[in-house]
């Protein structure tokens, strides 16, 4: 490969508040179309946008969570353009002094440089009916709050772009910032690229692919993107500095408009918005509310618990399921045990049913009791992966369940002596391999015995017993 | 008997005397603006069964006794102002029909007050214009003399109140609107402090400057209209907590000690002898009353105009921009794709003076400019109100012309725009700083037409300027137009 | 008098069209505002802090969802509208 990869790019999330930031219509995804918009949200003469204080709050959270200086000054600017999905012909947004400024956050050792981080609102959303010959218009997204996160240029490439950009997914997820799905456009990502030779010290001319919604999609356009630019270059011909769209069906860019010097947004401070000023305590009092972030959490889990750092990993890898994590071990610290517990059987359980943390019937407390129970020998670690499964279905208290079942450990000698005899008499052919060497059946006969005692005993006993009478045979 | 040229205060003493029934009195005024305003065309809307719906509820509530001045008062509300159920035009072929989902807060405060809305008046379009020519219902006429121009952009307002059309109304100021078509109309007229009413509800022409404000026959009605309009308002975040909206508290407190600046630019070359000397014999009037005079100065007086117009074109650009015909108001028939529409729409339905300024803001807001002219022009605003603060450290208010010359001849203005822009050269100064002002009569021209005087406040000092204007309109006898 | 290609350009992010006659009766009087207001090149003072002169601070409201407009009523002022929709021409 002759060329690097140069890209920056504009991360659009949708912020969780529960009205949109410039009215009071409710910001939910969903409903009829045009069920949630206002006289303000469509433009209508005479209204004024009422800025949202929740928005500034999740902004300043982002920008905590991606290690932001967070401005104490900072103000809204109109961006003038006419699209029928914008009602008033001006998105409210930030340009000169945003919320956020230079933050970064580091993927694989290397630092990916944020440049800014600013608050401004959604469009609303057309549905082309090519029958009529028209284009229709909803304006229930149309003022609901986003945050633009811009990076510099310090991507080189697909696979560093995913990663930042699945960092950012995670951490504002963390911060409850934006839910940051994808599929439902809560989270989008233009990408900004390039290509020059090794050795030059300019950069090339950069294209735009615009609202790529998915994380293959941004490996795919970037991919497509600079085989493109370098066929081009190769060809002896230029890259030209253009907006494109990504064709998920075909794997390929298109040209958006061709004009890209007849946009001017002519950007000026819109003098309905108050400027938001924010004081050192106001910042203190949301850092307050901060979540520990996924970074942190891996550096606990790996340094202080000695989990392996796949483990660790695993464990962030959804909030709800790394403080679940955290709440058991606050109960029984057997970080190891208690992470397999959670990361092979729970997760399982939870993959199998698609069910989410948040609707578990039982709590982290009863969960470390259950790793407990197994670990003292109070039940058999079979019978612990059982009651999880009780506990998931119905809910209820591990020991409970255990006793209810019958799977505590009581190890009735005599009990297990006296079926060990019943079994070795059911199977003499076993018994016959047995005696000729082989060590696999020896397996299938403590199945039996499991079989009639349940799980009462413990595998120990069991063993114990059934070698000695075997070998007595 | 007839009450049109009475006050509000004097219509509700006799309303709360039983003198007369808010139906009464509606009617009164309604027959008035039907025989009469075919000559001045001040009303845009007549609404006449809303206005008598309303004169009903008012009466009741003085029947109960439980109301303040205004019930049952006859008012107007500029057309810029939105109200539910009656259209709400701009005076534009763009809204010509658009009836607003809700209520400005200004109109929603003066129905709580129980005045009574008689309909909308007549302006220039989109408030843009200083002689309600530009109208798609035709110009305003001076009920002074019809043929000269009342003024604007808030014309119908201040013509329907010089001719006794409504006891008060509603206009809007952007750059001078109240003031300048009251003191051609020879009302009284007050722009208040930037964020003192809530501009929810009022079509917006240039975002940083507009404010709603009272016209009347007296200070002291203003000074009502104001106090029952005036306040924060959720709806508006630029809308300011303020300690008291009584606005009349000072009326009738001695004057004896105040200084008064009289800027020496506001009296330059470009203002017409005769009211310059009208203006200052009404300023000497002041000093009788035991004010001191000082003369001063805001050296940024010349630069005031463009800043003006540069900074409020440019947010007039911006605000025009939800014209389209999407979603309410002129859509054009022709226009197979949404470009072709909304250009003609927009081409079709703007009058000449709205495409001009939309022209100029997107031309100072371009790249190219923005620095040269909308940032130089923010840089001035903070300069004009850095001046005007150094006068009101030594001056409790300050008297100025409200207007270059007396009422123009219809028609006459329009030729240049740099001509008609130059006839807010008294008022904008004032705008720009965001500052109160109160217009009140002081005096006719050769002709017979009123000239009047600004009396400039300290922010969210409207009360003082009131008591001012209060203590000259005392000994000022007004004239009453022949209509 | 001010240059055609800008008028053009500015016609175009203003969304409107003019005539030739109307365009150069245009460029001649934004020529004339441009003359009558470049007084303000003369202005050479930094005043303090533009920007918070320019805005007034206030509390901002709290993030409460509140009933939107009946769906009937949104569209009413619309001239072409579906029963939930608003009609737009293709965008081109
Ligand atoms: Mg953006
Ligand atoms: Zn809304």
């Amino acid at each position: 490969m002759k060329y690097r990869t140069v890209i920056g790019l504009e991360i659009h999330a949708e912020l969780l508040t529960k009205s949109k930031a410039f009215c009071t219509c409710s910001a939910e995804f969903g409903g009829g179309e045009n069920t949630k918009v206002c006289p303000g949200c469509a433009g209508f003469p005479g209204t004024l946008p009422i800025f949202n204080q929740g928005a500034v709050t999740l902004a300043v959270k982002a920008g905590l969570a991606l290690n932001c200086q967070i401005n104490k000054y900072s103000v809204f600017d109109r961006k003038n353009y006419f699209y029928p999905d914008l009602p008033s012909a001006y998105q409210i947004s930030q340009y000169e002094y945003p919320i956020c400024t230079n933050g970064y956050i580091d993927i694989g050792g290397k630092r990916i440089r944020i440049n800014r981080i600013h608050i401004e609102e959604d469009a609303g959303k057309l549905v082309h009916d090519d029958l009529e010959g028209v284009s229709l218009a909803d304006y229930n997204r149309s003022g609901v709050p986003l945050i633009e996160i811009v990076t510099e240029p310090d991507i080189s490439s697909a696979e560093e772009a995913r990663e930042f950009v699945e960092q950012v997914a995670q951490r504002l997820k963390y911060a409850g910032v934006c839910d940051a799905k994808m599929e439902e456009g809560s989270l989008r990502c233009d990408v900004n690229i390039s290509i020059m030779p090794y050795d030059a010290t300019e950069f090339g001319t950069r294209t735009e692919i615009k609202n790529l919604n998915s994380f293959k999609s941004i490996v795919r356009a970037i991919e497509y993107e600079y085989q493109r630019q370098c066929d081009l270059l190769e060809s002896g011909k230029k890259v030209i500095r253009q907006t494109l769209h990504f064709n998920e069906n075909h794997g390929t860019t298109k040209p958006l408009r061709s004009k890209e010097e007849a946009h001017d947004y002519r950007y000026f401070p819109d003098a309905d918005i108050p400027a938001v000023l924010l004081t050192d305590e106001d910042i203190e009092k949301i850092k307050a509310t901060m979540p520990e972030l996924p970074d942190s959490r891996i550096k606990r889990y790996t340094e202080e618990y000695s989990l392996p750092f796949a483990d660790a990993k695993l464990l962030v890898s959804e909030k709800a399921l790394s403080d679940f994590y955290d709440e058991a071990v606050k109960v029984y610290p057997a970080y190891k045990q208690v992470s397999n517990m959670v990361l092979v059987e729970l997760l399982r359980r939870l993959n199998d049913t698609g069910a989410s943390i948040d609707e578990l019937k039982f709590t982290p407390a009863q969960l470390a009791e259950l790793v407990k129970l197994s670990d003292e020998g109070t039940v058999s670690k079979n019978a612990a992966k059982d009651i999880l499964l009780i506990m998931f279905e119905q809910g209820g208290h591990p020991l409970d369940i255990a006793e209810k079942n019958g799977f505590i450990i009581k190890d009735d000698i005599e009990l297990i002596e006296k079926t060990a005899d019943e079994i070795l008499a059911e199977n003499p052919k076993a018994v016959a391999e047995y005696k000729e060497g082989s060590q696999k059946v020896f397996g299938f006969l403590m199945g039996q015995m499991f079989k009639k005692i349940g799980k009462s005993a413990s595998p120990q006993t069991v063993k114990e017993i059934l070698n000695k009478k075997l070998s007595n045979l | 008997m007839e009450f049109n040229n009475y006050t509000i205060k004097e219509l509700s003493s006799l309303l709360r005397n039983k003198e007369i029934s808010a139906v009464e009195l509606t009617e009164m005024y309604l027959k008035r603006i039907k025989a009469k305003d075919v000559q001045i065309n001040s009303f845009i809307t007549v609404c006449e069964d809303t206005a008598r719906e309303m004169a009903r509820k008012a009466q009741q509530a003085i029947d109960r006794g439980e109301v303040g001045q205004l019930a049952g008062i006859p008012v107007s509300v500029k057309d810029n102002i939105c109200t539910t159920q009656i259209p709400t035009t701009c005076a534009s072929k763009m809204l010509e029909n658009f009836v607003s989902p809700f209520d400005a807060t200004a109109v929603d405060r003066l129905k709580n007050n129980y005045a009574v809305m008689l309909g909308k008046t007549n302006m220039d379009e989109f408030a843009i214009g200083c002689t309600s020519q530009r109208s798609v219902f035709g110009g305003v006429k001076n009920p002074h003399s019809t043929d000269f121009s009342p003024g604007g952009s808030s014309g119908g307002a201040a013509a329907g109140v010089a001719a006794g059309f409504c006891a008060a109304a509603l206009g809007s100021d952007t750059g001078g609107s109240v003031r300048q078509p009251a003191a051609l109309c020879g009302v009284t007229g007050l722009r208040p402090t930037y964020g003192t009413v809530s501009r929810y509800g009022l079509v917006a022409f240039a975002s940083s400057f507009d404010q709603i404000g009272p016209i009347a026959r007296s200070a002291e009605d203003c000074g009502i209209l104001l106090s029952a309009i005036a306040g924060k308002d959720f709806y508006d975040n630029t809308t300011v907590e303020l300690a008291n909206t009584e606005y009349n508290s000072k009326i009738g407190s001695s004057i004896k000690g105040l200084t008064i600046g009289v800027p020496a630019e506001f009296f330059g070359e470009e203002i017409d002898d005769e009211v310059k000397t009208i203006v200052m014999n009404a300023a000497k009037q002041y000093e009788s009353m035991g004010c001191t005079l000082k003369e001063v100065s805001l050296p940024s007086f010349k630069y005031a105009l463009s800043a003006y117009y540069l900074i409020s074109s440019a947010e007039a650009s911006s605000n025009m921009g939800r014209y389209d015909g999407i979603k309410f108001g002129y859509r054009s028939l022709n226009g197979d794709t949404y470009d072709e529409l909304i250009k003609n729409t927009r081409t079709e339905a703007f009058g000449d003076e709205v495409k001009r300024r939309i022209m100029l803001g997107n031309y100072v807001l371009s790249k190219e400019n923005y620095n040269a002219l909308f940032v130089k022009s923010q840089q001035v605003r903070a300069k004009i109100k850095e001046d005007f603060k150094n006068i009101f450290d030594t001056c409790d208010c300050i008297i100025t012309p409200t207007t270059p010359h007396s009422a123009y001849k219809i028609g006459e203005l329009e030729s240049t725009p740099v001509k008609m822009y130059s006839a807010n050269i008294c008022t904008v100064p004032v705008s720009v700083a965001g500052l109160p002002a109160i217009n009140t009569p002081c005096g006719y021209d050769k002709n017979g037409m009123p000239v009047g005087m600004s009396i400039v406040g300290r922010a969210f000092d409207e009360s003082t300027i009131i008591m001012l204007a209060d203590a000259f309109e005392r000994s000022f006898v007004r004239r009453e137009p022949a209509i | 008098m001010l240059d055609m290609n800008v008028l053009n350009n500015l016609a175009e992010l203003s969304k409107l069209s003019f005539t030739e006659e109307e365009l150069k009766k245009l460029s001649r009087e934004l020529g004339e505002i441009m003359e009558f207001v470049s007084v303000i090149n003369n202005f050479n003072e930094q005043p303090g802090n533009i920007q918070k002169n320019a805005v007034v601070y206030s509390q901002l409201r709290a993030d409460i969802a509140m009933e939107s407009l009946p769906r009937e009523q949104l569209l009413e002022n619309a001239k072409e509208h579906s029963d939930t929709y608003f009609k737009v021409p293709k965008v081109v």
